[in-house]
């Protein structure tokens, strides 16, 4: 108790010094405090459903709870903050543009999803014409920016915000190459935020998707040319791959160019869906898969819109999406669960940062929200932590965690953060180190190829325990004068010959010492139902027995290196978890994104 | 858009793939650009996308009597066919006279890759110093047809890139790799669909 009470001092110290010096890029990342920072909660809207979002204050009276695991956003709405005149577009698969409780700028919204007749392209109704169309977009917009204090429905993070809707279908499979939706989701010249609660289908493929080329220059062009070339803000979900689906195995969230969330539960722990990965940039409030038990809520995912009347999640006679219990409101689900959860909600934030300093850059953002994050599930010797859910710090001196990134966000701090901010940084920097015709054997692992983990999260414990990995090889590439004093991002391609990535550790080891994990052995699984080479029958979900080849092409993005020094050397680690095939690491190369050391400049 | 002739050709590279299919069950002939990259794809053989499927009636079905659906979403049903001798020729003869029937590939050398397959469309990304009347000239002047015309903003004058129509199948990827080849334009790629999903 005592030295909870230290913390929660150290950590007030912290802030009014940065206040005081003006300059809040030296603000320390927020540590653990078992509690929210409640000296500034004194914003609570009237909205009705306020009291069961629990990711926007969590008392910590629901059973099992911990009071104080939230974005701590009421503070941010205390200084001010609502997110006013600011545009976050929604790419999913359509927002319910009528919604009571969604303030959704029509005239900028898009189909892109062609042939469809869900989603925003059903205008002359309003509503989807599917049971389901919609639903998920709809539940995303409401997570970031329902309309708040309208003594109506849900409170969104960034309550005085706008919706705009881009319907790319992402929630039935569609296309995503689309070229007018890739066009649409980085170019609108009225985008502040992009939120991004899509990917390729969490189904175990390796390589499940691999980003492409314009794609990537459309990105670019967002970041580039968006926001008077102050760059749009992706925001992107994680997955809901699990402990043994990095995100680092989805192409789009390795990209420079996005923010990657994770999602936590209402005790701060990482939903057990969530994947995690050293492209995590930081972790919001997913919550867990909605159980009930006699019409009760035995735990708890997030509350939000949903399609109005009985469309969308929330219908008749739908446990346990259903409100009976508070005026049975069919215009809101209390079940929103997953990264796409977690994600909007960073996206409210990103709002907040945005009303409160038009000026800050995309990456003032990204390095904002890392900067202020809270230490959440900081009790290391906390009962079934797992590796990927250790902290350690990196060389720049922050807090990182596989499955949190940075930690949780802590709204009221990276809003404050952002009003105050001087320390802007400066023009990109970009480095390459490459490495070829190297040809080391990887020696063969020892574990059995059958005891290959399973999808289940304690099975998978017990056999990437038991991984007996060879031993590892490693190469180095020394980069020198490389302009850069603080890192931002890295990417990292490889060109490794083995027959089954799936077996494979590979990890990057920065000149300060911090290690991060791109690949580690894992399962793969079938996406459809097909038949083997040898004619065997193979359901989707089955365990395949190879996750196949390393594309060379393809790019593990990391961020954990962030302010640290890029020139020294760096190192890469292969190792084989499984007996039978052998490989060789070929080559691979860098590519460093940073900045000089910030000077801090005037508002 | 020279749709007959691109049938004609994928008709004679199936005919090959299916072929070889019958004794090597994946198939890497086949290859598309994606930037300046040349990358290598897989054909699955046991697959076909069957496109905007409608409610009363199915090409796939019609066609292949036996093939069932493994995964059906708004937009596409992909099926199963199993792997019998007439099989391979119906489902090369559907190929080569459906409109909104593809393939179904995997991203790279090996059955291990991503799912893609092909609704239609090649993504051409032209100079930057072209502006959209060249744009037209040049589609005009080689049989294609525009579909969709974008001007992505930036630090150049214009970046344009267009959706050039073609059928659903091997004509995408036979009309991208085609136009990507004549060193006309910056690069071409077919539109691909991909299993992508709400989180």
């Amino acid at each position: 108790m005592v030295k909870a009470k230290q913390v929660v001092l150290l950590a007030i110290c912290v802030t009014w010094l940065a206040d005081i010096y003006g300059d809040a890029s030296v603000q320390e990342q927020g540590v653990e405090t078992g509690m929210a920072q409640s000296a500034l909660n004194t914003a609570a809207p009237n909205d009705p459903l306020f009291n069961d979002q629990w990711h926007l204050k969590n008392t910590g009276e629901f059973s099992g709870s911990r009071k104080g695991e939230d974005l701590n956003v009421t503070g941010a709405w205390a200084m001010g903050y609502t997110g006013q005149g600011i545009n976050i577009v929604v790419v999913d698969d359509g927002v319910e543009y009528k919604h009571e409780d969604l303030a959704v700028d029509q005239a900028n919204s898009k189909d892109f999803s062609g042939k469809n007749p869900g989603g925003i392209d059903a205008k002359e109704t309003g509503k989807p014409k599917s049971d389901r169309d919609g639903a998920h977009g709809t539940a995303v917009a409401g997570l970031a920016a329902a309309k708040g204090n309208n003594k109506t429905g849900v409170t969104g993070v960034a309550y005085a915000a706008k919706t705009i809707s881009f319907n790319n279908s992402v929630k039935s499979d569609d296309i995503s190459t689309n070229l007018s939706a890739i066009a649409g989701i980085s170019q609108p010249q009225f985008a502040h935020v992009s939120n991004n609660s899509w990917g390729p289908a969490d189904d175990g493929q390796v390589h499940d998707e691999v980003a492409k080329n314009v794609w990537r220059i459309s990105m670019d062009r967002a970041v580039t040319e968006g926001r008077d070339k102050k760059g749009v803000v992706s925001v992107w979900a994680a997955g809901n791959g699990g402990y043994n689906f990095l995100a680092t195995y989805q192409g789009y969230n390795n990209d420079h160019n996005t923010l990657t969330i994770a999602a936590l539960n209402d005790k701060g722990i990482r939903s057990s869906y969530s994947s995690p990965g050293v492209n995590v940039l930081v972790s919001a409030f997913g919550g867990e898969a909605c159980k009930t038990k006699n019409g009760n809520l035995t735990q708890r995912a997030t509350t939000t819109t949903d399609i109005m009347a009985t469309l969308g999640y929330n219908s008749e006679n739908e446990d346990p999406d259903e409100y009976d219990s508070t005026g049975s409101s069919l215009n809101y689900t209390r079940c929103m669960d997953g990264t796409s959860a977690a994600t909007p909600q960073v996206s409210g934030v990103v709002a907040l940062m945005l009303e409160a300093n038009s000026k800050l850059g995309w990456r003032d953002v990204r390095r904002i929200l890392a900067t202020t994050a809270r230490k959440n599930d900081a009790d290391d010797s906390r009962k079934g932590r797992l590796e990927a859910e250790t902290w350690r710090k990196n060389a720049g001196g922050y807090w990182i965690n596989d499955s949190y990134g940075f930690g949780a966000v802590d709204a009221a701090k990276a809003v404050k953060t952002a009003k105050n901010y001087t320390g802007y940084l400066g023009k990109q920097i970009t480095v390459k180190g490459q490495r070829s015709g190297l040809g080391i054997g990887i020696p063969d692992g020892t574990a059995d190829t059958t005891d290959k983990p399973k999808k289940d999260k304690a099975v998978f414990n017990t056999t990437e325990a038991s991984a007996a990995y060879g031993e590892s090889v490693a190469d180095t590439i020394v980069i020198g004068n490389s302009g850069i004093d603080e890192l931002e991002y890295v990417e990292l391609k490889v060109g490794i010959k083995h027959n089954d990535i799936g077996e494979l550790k590979i990890t990057l080891t920065s000149p300060g010492g911090t290690t991060s994990t791109v690949a580690r052995r894992h399962p793969c699984y079938y996406s459809l139902d097909v038949k083997d080479a040898n004619g065997v029958e193979w359901k989707k979900g089955d365990k395949m027995k190879s996750c196949g080849g390393v594309n060379s092409n393809y790019i593990f993005g990391i961020v954990q290196f962030m302010d640290e020094k890029a020139d020294g050397a760096w190192v890469i680690e292969v190792a084989d978890g499984e007996k039978d095939t052998i490989g060789t690491l070929d080559s691979w190369n860098l590519t460093l994104y940073g900045h000089e050391k910030i000077q801090a400049q005037g508002n | 858009m020279n749709m007959f002739s691109s049938g004609v050709i994928t008709s004679l590279a199936l005919l090959v793939a299916f072929t070889c299919s019958l004794q090597t069950r994946a198939d890497t002939m086949y290859y598309y650009y994606d930037g300046d990259q040349k990358i290598p794809l897989t054909r699955e053989p046991g697959l076909l996308a069957e496109f905007d499927p409608k409610d009363d009636y199915s090409d796939v079905v019609s066609a292949l009597p036996d093939a069932k659906p493994v995964l059906v979403t708004q937009h596409v049903i992909i099926y199963a066919v199993p792997q019998t001798a007439q099989n391979l020729k119906s489902m090369t003869r559907l190929l080569d006279r459906s409109f909104n029937v593809s393939p179904v590939y995997h991203d790279g050398d090996s059955l291990s890759g991503p799912v893609l397959a092909l609704p239609g469309g090649a993504i051409v990304d032209f100079k930057d110093e072209w502006d959209s009347s060249q744009v037209r000239q040049w589609a005009a002047a080689n049989g294609y047809e525009i579909q969709e015309l974008v001007d992505l903003p930036g630090a150049q004058q214009h970046d344009l890139y267009a959706v050039i129509k073609t059928f659903a199948g091997q004509d995408s990827l036979e009309t991208s790799n085609r136009i990507h080849e004549s060193g006309a334009v910056v690069s071409a790629s077919p539109n691909w669909w991909e299993n992508n999903t709400g989180k």
